[in-house]
């Protein structure tokens, strides 16, 4: 599915610049990322990979204005988030940033189609073409007809697509996937992926994950290897 | 928005239905009982004045000023007829009957007792007191040389409904003793114990001609129209009596100038007047009835504040088993208040379904014992009214109101904590959260 033709690419997304996390553990201090430069392009499909306690959560988090660097600046879309407050920050990533988490992603008391509709919720988008937008991206994630369901009664793998489905309604500029596949069986993965690939390339959605599923590295167009912190390596594959 | 919130909010209290309703249980059960007790108190406070106003003193009382304070025989309300009838024509007088007291002396044999000589009128008193459904034996006094008393005024003398026994009266003025025999024509068992122990009742004119105060009252005792724990609406009342009558307090006159004076309308130089609910006349009573509410609230305060604990716990152990959850709504953009709002909503829906629960089951107890009553076994005295068992509650929906809306609202008031919890959560601790 990788050989889809990628978004076109246009201006920085994400730039990060010396992003720096420090955090201090029983009076020990660790670096868990030091001096990290990247700026991630729109329409781009990027994996962050590399062990456990690489950093590949930390920079996710600190892209997601979840968390607040110790040192270097964040931008998204142009916009610092280290000068931010606690609200400026819920806004970002209420209106500019969608998430993709590894599991108990949904709200499990909302059905299906609430679940998808509620940032649009917070937003304030009125009802009617919250309805259509969800329904829309529901058909276009593979789950049409299910929208009155709830989170229990669907698989493992549905319940993801419905979390990209709910990540990418309100259009951000930006989604960060957490191990998307980490707890889905490979072809449940695969097939997951290919929903957020074709995401990518129908609706140019900008796409960050973090991974150490080798299956899910060789399916994306520019890998980012994190080592102790570090960027390892870099790379671009061309279609 | 909101309507998102309470939807949630509501679906949310249902995902552990075993704790919501064990927890709804508790706020239901504090309810029904703070509801069964402001009806019992209610029907508690009922009974006591209605056997205060009922059994003796009426809803209100005229009285020649300075009498109920010195109980001075001679204080007379002058012209008491024309009083009287001034009296009766005051909007929410619904009766009015006149009494004069005078201290007497049975004796039968070698048996004697001092007691208080009440003359009345039967007809007027019949709406005002409850004396003629209290009588056990014979029948109220309803001519010259008759007399009732209490039974156990009768059991100390050994006389029984057509003994013939001496009553002994002092002239006031003169001091000359009158004796009269009498027949006991009826023998009641009041809620008074002063009039079941102490009391002769007799017709008006003989405590009259006996105690040498031909035409003489001490007392016009009144059945108003307004509910009897409105002391407003009484003193309304009391206070249109004096305006009606002419006669300040302040413009008091000495007993011998009273007696004969003359009343006419727009002059009115008799004795002054004082009027007074039952509430002036018996304070230490209507003291315990307000000090009612005051229990009613200690008791609301002390029953929620152990059921607090319950609601602070479940909403705390739901928040915790949702942490990754409120931590995932935090992510995708929830603002904390939001979250905050879910919690109280929660804690709200709680409060409705167990305020619910209580009313059920609050009513239904109250339906019942409004039914049944609750028995005493025998009659109880309480500041010294006897109270006549059984006692029924009375639905009071004042009281139940207040009861449960402070359930609804105390139930997500002391939520607050935890719904500060949960809009404080930091969303990075809470998505490692498992």
């Amino acid at each position: 599915m990788m050989n889809d033709t990628p978004a076109k690419e246009t201006s920085a997304v994400v730039e990060t610049e010396k992003l720096s996390r420090v955090f201090e553990l029983k009076g020990e201090t660790i670096h868990a990322l030091k001096e990290v430069d990247l700026i991630v392009k729109r329409g781009e499909f990027t994996a962050v990979a590399g062990p456990s306690g690489s950093g590949k959560s930390t920079l996710l988090n600190l892209i997601g204005a979840l968390d607040t660097p110790t040192g270097g600046a964040i931008r998204v879309e142009g916009r610092e988030l280290s000068g931010m407050n606690g609200t400026q920050l819920a806004e970002m990533r209420r209106d500019r940033i969608g998430f993709i988490f590894q599991s108990y992603n949904l709200i499990p008391v909302l059905t299906v189609l609430e679940n998808v509709e509620y940032v649009m919720l917070l937003q304030g988008v009125g009802d009617a073409e919250r309805r259509a937008r969800s329904l829309e991206v529901l058909e276009e994630v593979g789950l049409g007809g299910l929208e009155r369901r709830k989170p229990s009664e669907l698989s493992g793998g549905q319940q993801q697509r419905v979390a990209v489905a709910r990540a990418i309604v309100s259009g951000p500029s930006i989604v960060l996937a957490d191990e998307p596949t980490a707890n889905l069986d490979s072809a449940n993965g695969a097939s997951l992926l290919d929903t957020m690939a074709r995401m990518n390339k129908q609706r140019g959605v900008t796409f960050i994950f973090s991974t150490h599923d080798a299956m899910v590295m060789e399916r994306a167009r520019r890998l980012v290897r994190l080592h102790d912190g570090e960027i390892e390596s870099d790379e671009t594959r061309t279609a | 928005m909101k309507l998102a919130t309470l939807t949630m909010a509501w679906r949310n209290i249902w995902r552990n239905k075993r704790r919501t309703l064990i927890t709804g249980g508790a706020v239901g059960l504090g309810l029904a009982l703070m509801i069964f007790s402001v009806c019992w108190a209610e029907g508690l406070n009922r009974h006591m004045i209605n056997t205060v106003t009922r059994s003796m003193l009426g809803h209100a009382q005229v009285h020649a000023a300075g009498y109920r304070q010195t109980r001075e025989p001679e204080l007379t309300i002058a012209n008491a007829d024309e009083v009287l009838a001034r009296v009766e024509r005051v909007e929410g007088v619904l009766n009015a009957t006149p009494r004069l007291y005078a201290e007497v002396l049975l004796a039968i044999g070698d048996r004697s007792e001092p007691v208080i000589g009440l003359g009345f009128d039967p007809l007027r008193e019949a709406g005002v007191t409850n004396w003629s459904e209290k009588i056990v034996s014979g029948a109220m006094p309803s001519k010259e040389g008759q007399l009732a008393i209490g039974r156990t005024l009768a059991e100390k003398l050994e006389v029984e409904v057509g003994s013939r026994i001496v009553l002994t009266a002092a002239d006031i003025f003169t001091g000359e003793l009158n004796y009269r025999l009498v027949t006991v024509t009826g023998i009641l068992f009041a809620d008074n114990p002063v009039l079941d122990k102490r009391t002769a009742l007799m017709p008006l004119a003989d405590v009259q001609h006996d105690t040498g105060l031909p035409g003489g009252v001490h007392e016009i005792a009144l059945a108003l129209a307004p509910d009897p724990t409105d002391r407003e609406a009484l003193t309304k009342i009391t206070d249109a009596i004096i305006a009606a009558t002419g006669q300040q307090p302040d413009s008091a006159l000495t007993a011998g100038q009273q007696t004969g004076a003359a009343l006419t309308a727009g002059q009115q130089e008799g004795a002054a007047l004082t009027a007074a609910p039952w509430q002036e006349l018996v304070p230490m009573v209507a003291s315990m009835v307000a000090l009612q509410g005051v229990y009613m609230a200690i008791s609301l305060a002390l029953v929620f504040f152990l059921i607090s604990f319950g609601i602070v716990n479940t909403m705390s152990m739901s928040l915790m088993e949702r942490f990754r959850e409120f931590g995932i709504m935090r992510a995708i953009g929830t603002p904390p208040g939001k979250l905050a709002a879910l919690i109280l909503a929660e804690a709200s829906w709680l409060g409705v379904v167990g305020s619910l629960m209580g009313l059920a089951l609050g009513l239904s107890i109250f339906a019942w014992f409004a039914h049944t009553g609750i028995a005493f076994g025998s009659q109880t005295e309480a500041m010294g009214v006897g109270l006549e068992s059984p006692i029924h509650p009375v639905f009071a929906p004042v009281g139940i109101a207040l009861s449960t809306a402070a359930f609804l609202l105390l139930t997500p008031l002391v939520s607050a904590f935890v719904a500060w919890r949960a809009a404080s959560i930091d969303p990075v601790r809470a998505l490692r959260h498992e």
